[in-house]
């Protein structure tokens, strides 16, 4: 049965219909809201939260994007409402759950461990724009309908992050971004 | 000699196609070559870490849990919640508007009420609409609505009293038929 089928049904009160849409869609709930927040535990208690909130509003979903689109927004607003209110305390240990934490090589587990502190001190919807777009493959539409944000505003955070990667880790690996002209 | 932006380094790193020009120029400058290889390594470090596994038991416990919470919550309706003042005038600009494309619906019906007709909306349902958009993000879509009305409800909304609001809402959710 396709979401659509279900979402009707559960609209009508079948909870049975919900629970598919729940267990169809929770992992990449899960994963988007952890690339936000960065805490296993936090991240599965606001994906379950989405959830029951997305069953409140069931009436107003029209259709106009997927229900897993819909209810990823959701999460990520209950994600950024989390943020907000346990700012300024950012874990480096938590956030590592988010991003990187094996690779082979000795080195690259050092980069690595310098991109988890710099991912995880990354404003939250550059973390996210970048870990969506190179973690989950997804576009800049995807990410946009996601964010509720327009294309460019994806493209420029995706941006922001990367520069903001490459300056945190500039003493690392990387050369210098030069102040020369640029083609454009 | 001039390089390529850092915007476009990222968004070729990104997987974007290069422009024109931009293929020679990395074929040209090591400078620019040497960034987005680094800006590619990087984002494969990222690319190849890996997520938590989560045990298969804690998917079912989670749903479970979701289903525990919906148990006693009606699909579609928001839980009561307290009003906040702020949006009390947005919501009855919008109902205000909404009852004056009622009241002239022989001329042309304004959009809420198309989709209350269209979706079939009972007038439970569609109050909670005109109330749930009134607290999300639809600001710009609410006051795109007035501005089309063509009328500046606000005197009229803030002349009322809470109880003539409350009134008014309810009398759009209970007679505004579309």
């Amino acid at each position: 049965m396709d979401d659509g089928d279900l979402v009707r049904r559960a609209k009508g009160g079948d909870t049975m219909a919900f629970g598919v849409l729940v267990r169809r869609h929770q992992p990449m709930v899960f994963r988007t809201v952890l690339r936000l927040v960065g805490h296993e535990d936090d991240a599965m208690d606001i994906t379950q939260d989405a959830f029951v909130r997305a069953y409140e509003r069931l009436g107003s979903f029209r259709g106009e994007s997927t229900f897993g689109t819909w209810v990823c927004r959701i999460g990520i607003n209950l994600g950024l409402n989390h943020l907000r209110a346990r700012r300024p305390t950012v874990d480096p240990e938590d956030a590592r759950l988010a991003a990187p934490s094996l690779v082979s090589e000795v080195r690259e587990r050092m980069v690595a461990r310098r991109l988890d502190e710099a991912i995880a001190a990354l404003p939250p919807r550059q973390r996210l724009t970048l870990l969506l777009k190179v973690k989950d493959g997804k576009t800049h539409e995807e990410i946009a309908a996601v964010l509720g944000c327009a294309v460019g505003t994806s493209k420029a955070a995706f941006h922001a992050a990367i520069r903001n990667l490459r300056a945190s880790m500039a003493d690392v690996i990387l050369s210098e971004e030069d102040d020369e002209p640029h083609l454009e | 000699m001039s390089h390529i932006s850092s915007e476009r380094v990222a968004a070729l790193a990104g997987g974007e196609d290069a422009r024109r020009g931009e293929a020679r120029h990395l074929a040209a400058c090591a400078t620019c070559a040497r960034r987005l290889s680094e800006t590619v390594a990087l984002l494969e470090v990222i690319r190849r870490s890996e997520d938590p596994m989560i045990p298969a038991e804690r998917w079912e416990d989670n749903a479970a849990r979701v289903a525990e919470r919906i148990a006693v919550i009606k699909p579609g309706r928001a839980r009561p919640r307290r009003w906040r003042w702020t949006t009390v005038p947005l919501a009855a600009a919008l109902a205000l508007s909404v009852l004056s494309g009622v009241r002239d619906s022989h001329h042309r019906a304004p959009p809420l009420a198309d989709i209350r007709q269209e979706r079939d909306l009972d007038a439970g349902e569609f109050d909670c609409l005109v109330r749930s958009m009134a607290r999300s993000n639809a600001d710009f879509g609410i006051m795109e609505l007035v501005l089309s009305r063509g009328v500046s409800p606000w005197a009229e909304i803030a002349a009322m009293s809470p109880e003539e609001l409350a009134g008014f809402l309810d009398e759009i959710g209970t007679n505004g038929n579309g």
